[in-house]
């Protein structure tokens, strides 16, 4: 899935780095220094929780802006992750690809937090 | 003539006797034949501790085997001590039982690979002023619990599962249609994957549901609450699903209030229960539309949601708000297209949930259909 979520962003105009597994997006995000990270949860080697984790604490990637990604769809998972640092809390299956674009694109004009969405419907 | 007889005939008093220990001795059978036949181990203990009555399943579930007799057996507990000390005190139970002259009862303590429940009772006799012992129930709860976790567990991975490979569907044919309309120059191409879009769309709405209901039934489903101004609530409804009732050429329409009236809900889980009624109203209504009217009854907030629909045939009725009924007598004859029938049994326990209610007011074939949802009214 990470092959059409790739594909979005490409077609919007963006440069995009994909990983396969925590580490790997761990290690990737601290090379390149992304501009915003989309970050899964359930993933192997390290979970996105934990890597959302190691990239707050480190000070060359606090700064980056995180959204979390993911089918993982409990109240205490969001606000779990938000409470972290993330910026924004995504159910991958609740949005279309190009509304999940249109997020991104929200974020990196306003690097503000929002609620964590339930459904299509948000005040 | 002075015969010696050897048993001289009772009198009335050991008659009495005589009868009174059968008596007691029948009730010491048909009380130990009740105790042995409890699942839970079962036990009686005097104000100092000493057993004086145990269960056959107690030995069970303590995995004592080597206390025997039912008889005042001094240090038994010392033993029962000795086997649950690394998970827990008997003793500190009871003590805090007898303190309290009150039940206690400690839910959930995990021994070795079990799960116990532990009730503690004080046996107080009207006579006395204080307790003469306590009485203690066990109860092997492990395989309730494990089923409780699987079961958990099952809904959390399996709609995490399903909704994967659904994402990849909705994403992928919202893309094709987005991105590569041009390569879909015969009309009946576009058709198809806007079909295979929509499926894939229900059948996420469709996981949701059995994911919600779940964690309902389970009592997990965390309501966050707040004030809120019902208007506005109503309002925003409305809004939502104004072009579906326009799509049917159906009106849709509000009657406020005369004050603002506020309520303490979960926002978002009060508006799905709305959207719930309006959009029934919606699908089965052909012509006219759906009126909301909100009102206060005494320290109520009343919101009835009102169509000009086909009405719901009075046998079907009761099983209104029951999982998967759609308003038809058999469980086969259903319209697939209308949903799976979860709708109102989810929104009866998200408002309950709440401390609301919610029910059918009337409906007649042909005429329409009127329910109303009931919350308290928090006055601001």
């Amino acid at each position: 899935m990470s092959r059409m979520y790739q594909k979005i962003f490409t077609f919007e105009g963006y440069e995009v780095e994909v990983a396969s597994d925590g580490q790997e997006g761990l290690d990737k995000a601290k090379s390149g220094k992304p501009t915003l990270i989309l970050l899964d949860i359930m993933m192997p080697k390290l979970n996105g929780i934990q890597v959302l984790e190691q990239l707050k604490a480190d000070p060359n990637t606090k700064a980056i802006p995180i959204i979390m990604l993911t089918n993982l769809a409990g109240q205490q998972d969001a606000e779990a992750a938000l409470a972290k640092g993330a910026v924004k809390y995504i159910i991958k299956s609740e949005y279309e690809p190009k509304q999940v674009a249109d997020m991104v694109k929200e974020v990196l004009a306003g690097y503000t937090r929002n609620e964590v969405p339930q459904a299509a419907s948000q005040q | 003539m002075n015969a010696v007889s050897t048993s001289q005939s009772p009198t009335q008093a050991e008659i009495d006797a005589q009868n009174y220990i059968q008596k007691l001795k029948q009730e010491q059978a048909r009380f130990m034949a009740s105790i042995n036949s409890l699942k839970q181990g079962f036990l009686i203990l005097d104000i100092k501790n000493n057993i004086l009555i145990k269960n056959d399943a107690i030995d069970k579930m303590l995995n004592l085997k080597d206390l025997e007799g039912n008889v005042l057996l001094k240090g038994d507990m010392e033993v029962i001590e000795e086997q649950v000390k690394e998970s827990f005190s008997l003793l500190k139970l009871i003590d805090e039982c007898l303190a309290k002259k009150d039940r206690i009862v400690a839910a959930d303590i995990p021994l070795k690979q079990k799960h116990l429940s532990i009730h503690v009772s004080p046996i107080i006799s009207p006579d006395e002023t204080s307790p003469l012992g306590v009485v203690i129930l066990i109860e092997d709860i492990t395989e309730a619990k494990v089923l409780e976790r699987s079961r958990d567990e099952f809904f959390s991975i399996a709609s995490h599962e399903l909704r994967t490979p659904l994402t990849a569907i909705r994403g992928n044919t919202s893309m094709i249609l987005d991105y590569f309309a041009d390569k879909l120059t015969d009309p009946q191409l576009s058709a198809m994957i806007q079909d295979i879009h929509a499926a894939s769309v229900r059948l996420i709405g469709i996981v949701n549901d059995f994911l919600n209901m779940s964690r309902l039934e389970q009592r997990k489903m965390e309501f966050k609450k707040d004030v809120v101004d019902i208007i506005e609530i109503i309002q925003e409804v409305i809004k939502e699903l104004t072009h579906i009732a326009d799509e049917k050429k159906l009106y849709l329409r509000f009657i406020p209030p005369a004050v603002r009236l506020s309520v303490l809900v979960d926002k978002d889980r009060f508006k799905e229960v709305v959207i719930n009624l309006v959009g029934n109203g919606i699908k089965f209504t052909d012509t006219g539309g759906i009126t909301l009217t909100v009102a206060q009854a005494d320290s109520k907030v009343k919101v009835l949601v009102s169509d000009t629909g086909l009405g719901i045939h009075l046998s079907n009725q009761p099983l209104l708000f029951h999982k998967f009924q759609q308003a038809g007598s058999s469980l086969f004859t259903r319209d697939s297209s209308k949903g799976t029938g979860l709708g109102l049994y989810i929104s009866k326990l998200i408002t309950e949930g709440m401390g609301g209610t919610i029910e059918l007011v009337k409906s007649e074939e042909g005429k329409g259909t009127t329910f109303a949802i009931s919350l308290p009214l928090v006055s601001t």
